[in-house]
């Protein structure tokens, strides 16, 4: 099996030890850290959002794969600043205010992450100026709200809003998501893209982007 | 049939001759105070303040057949999370807010294997109040925080009693899982399952006794015969049926059959989607529980499943009841009917009704059991 196969998957299987020892060795055989990135431990990260989206793993299977892929990804970062290899691109991830539910959001932030994209992640509770102050300040493609009280879904209309007041709307593309949030809530809010899951957020992120 | 025969009916099983029959359990603890139009800061004072709202709430849309035991502040305390008070951390008019934080270690699973589930229980309730317990005799001040609880459901009971309104339940807990979960953090707690597996079930395994022994109390304490189970991270919403067999059923089984010997039956709150894990609670004694169901779950499905097993109770989606019509409502609220009257069901809300649910839409699902469409 080739090495780069063997991180995609320790990877899937959450090996976290395993990933950098495997990273290590791909660097000293002398794989270039780009391609360990891109066929090592993103397809890694995709096959585990695949099966997430088809419940054929669950919450936890899906973080420790995080974890292990950060841990992996970590020893590439200074190597690939190096070589002067960029992210495609950056998204700004928040749960909107008032509401203090992070776990569809974290899950959507290890699945972008794993298509290589930069996520600032600004947390719970985040109104929708700070969400266009961050955009702003990080030059950001994608701004993504998850919302998971029907009482705190308007807050998404208030980001598109601001997004346009602030003359973003040609850069900035929005997308929403959340247990309560609908294509049709989508439209009607006027934010540019919605999806059910993790696994086909980062999917549309990564389209976005090319 | 008075509302107590019907919610009687619905836990014997037996098929319901008419569609009145089946008992319809609004869960209205803090939307109460809208139709009353008193805030959530009032309704947190305390016992008193919250049923007046809940009382006028009834007057407003109907009374149910089955009554919600507690007021928020009460109901913060027995489901052990930190909480933002109404009022206080919060504007006056918005709904309490649990928190998560990561306050359980690593360490802790040996604590209270070592020293039993108190020793680990005891300080993290005192430390989650708000404002938290202090000094010496914490062991004591947590305890008659649940005797407390029992106290007032034992006074609320009283008055439902007169009206011959059954409650919901009389006292709740957690299963040691879902209070790992919680009080380490979702992402360490998962790590944990890889990394110390055998530590979190000799956790749990030497929690639940502890568990069922303080549930049981604080059933009798208030006067009742049942107990809600917030399992609230054992659902296919966060894991695996291979990871419920292995670190959630055998303990949430052990705590049913526990209470159940001792004559409760146990409200399993079921958030999330629970429908792969349903088919463990026919291993259970037939009648033991009632699933409550979010709209999370295909409750068609689980039905399906459980039909003669188990009760159902739901699942009125908060989404439904927030940006729905009444006629949607009704129509909703008529298939369940439909589906339910072979027995062991109880129509409900999804969870809580939400802040934002429309009064006509409450309105249009108690009377959907009480008016022929
Ligand atoms: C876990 C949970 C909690 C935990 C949250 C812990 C945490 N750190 O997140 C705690 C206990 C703290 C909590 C608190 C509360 N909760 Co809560 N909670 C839940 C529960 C059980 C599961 C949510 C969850 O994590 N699901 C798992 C994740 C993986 O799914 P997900 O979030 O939907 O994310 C997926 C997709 O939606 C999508 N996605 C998510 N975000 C995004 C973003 C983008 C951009 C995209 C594209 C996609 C996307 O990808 C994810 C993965 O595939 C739900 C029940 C339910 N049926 O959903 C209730 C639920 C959401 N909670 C509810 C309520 C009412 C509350 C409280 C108000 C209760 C209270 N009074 O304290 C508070 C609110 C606090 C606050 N202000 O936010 C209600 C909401 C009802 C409503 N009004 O709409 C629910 C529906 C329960 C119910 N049936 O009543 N809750």
């Amino acid at each position: 099996m080739s090495i780069l196969v063997e991180i995609s998957e320790a990877l899937q299987k959450g090996k976290k030890k395993l990933v950098v020892q495997y990273v290590q060795q791909a660097l000293e055989e002398g794989v270039a850290p780009q391609q360990i990135l891109n066929e090592g431990l993103l397809p890694g990260m995709d096959v585990v959002g695949q099966k997430f989206k088809n419940n054929e793993v669950f919450v936890p299977e899906v973080l420790v794969a995080a974890r292990a892929m950060n841990a992996g990804a970590e020893l590439l970062k200074p190597l690939l600043a190096e070589a002067g290899v960029g992210t495609p691109g950056k998204m700004v991830l928040g749960t909107v205010k008032g509401d203090l539910h992070d776990i569809g959001k974290n899950l959507v932030k290890m699945m972008v992450e794993g298509k290589g994209i930069e996520v600032i992640d600004l947390g719970v509770d985040v109104s929708a100026e700070a969400f266009v102050e961050a955009a702003k300040e990080h030059g950001a493609d994608i701004i993504g709200c998850s919302a998971l009280l029907t009482t705190t879904m308007p807050v998404m209309a208030e980001v598109v809003k601001a997004v346009e007041a602030a003359g973003l709307k040609d850069k900035v593309k929005v997308m929403i998501g959340g247990a309560p949030v609908t294509e049709e809530f989508c439209k009607s809010v006027g934010a540019d893209y919605y999806t059910a899951d993790a696994a086909s957020a980062a999917m549309v992120a990564a389209e976005i982007l090319k | 049939m008075n509302s107590q025969q019907k919610f009687d009916h619905a836990l014997s099983m037996q098929p319901f001759a008419k569609r009145e029959d089946i008992p319809v359990f609004p869960h209205t603890c803090t939307f109460a105070a809208v139709v009353a139009g008193v805030t959530q800061a009032d309704i947190f004072r305390g016992n008193d303040a919250w049923m007046d709202a809940y009382k006028k709430c009834c007057d407003v849309v109907g009374y149910p057949d089955v009554a919600f035991p507690l007021g928020p502040k009460t109901v913060t305390y027995i489901e052990q999370m930190k909480v933002r008070i109404p009022g206080r951390e919060l504007g006056e008019n918005e709904l309490f807010q649990f928190i998560e934080e990561p306050i359980m270690q690593e360490s802790d699973y040996d604590l209270i294997v070592e020293k039993g589930f108190g020793a680990w229980q005891t300080p993290f309730v005192a430390s989650i109040q708000n404002p938290p317990f202090k000094g010496p005799f914490l062991k004591f001040k947590v305890l008659k925080g649940f005797i407390g609880c029992g106290m007032e459901v034992k006074k609320n009971k009283k008055f439902w009693d007169s009206k011959n309104i059954p409650l919901m339940f009389h006292s709740g807990t957690a299963p040691a899982f879902d209070t790992f979960s919680m009080s380490r953090g979702m992402g360490e707690f998962c790590c944990d399952l890889y990394d110390c597996p055998e530590k979190v079930k000799a956790a749990c395994e030497a929690a639940t006794p502890e568990i069922i022994k303080t549930g049981i109390t604080g059933v009798k304490s208030a006067g009742g015969n049942r107990i809600a189970i917030f399992a609230m991270r054992s659902s296919a919403t966060f894991i695996s049926t291979d990871m419920f067999e292995e670190f959630a059923w055998p303990y949430l089984k052990q705590m049913i059959l526990g209470f159940y010997e001792a004559g409760i039956v146990s409200v399993v709150h079921c958030d999330g989607n629970w429908l792969p894990m349903l088919p463990y609670f026919k291993e259970l004694p037939k009648g033991s529980c009632i699933i409550e169901l979010d709209g999370a779950t295909d409750i068609v499905k689980a039905y399906e499943i459980l039909k003669g097993y188990q009760i159902i109770r739901g699942d009125v989606p908060p989404t439904l009841m927030a940006f729905g019509t009444p006629e949607e409502v009704t129509a909703y609220c008529n298939k369940l009917i439909d589906m339910g009257m072979e027995g062991g069901f109880i129509l409900g809300t999804g969870c809580e009704v939400p802040l934002n649910c429309k009064v006509e839409n409450l309105k249009a699902l108690i009377d959907s059991v009480r008016r022929n469409p």
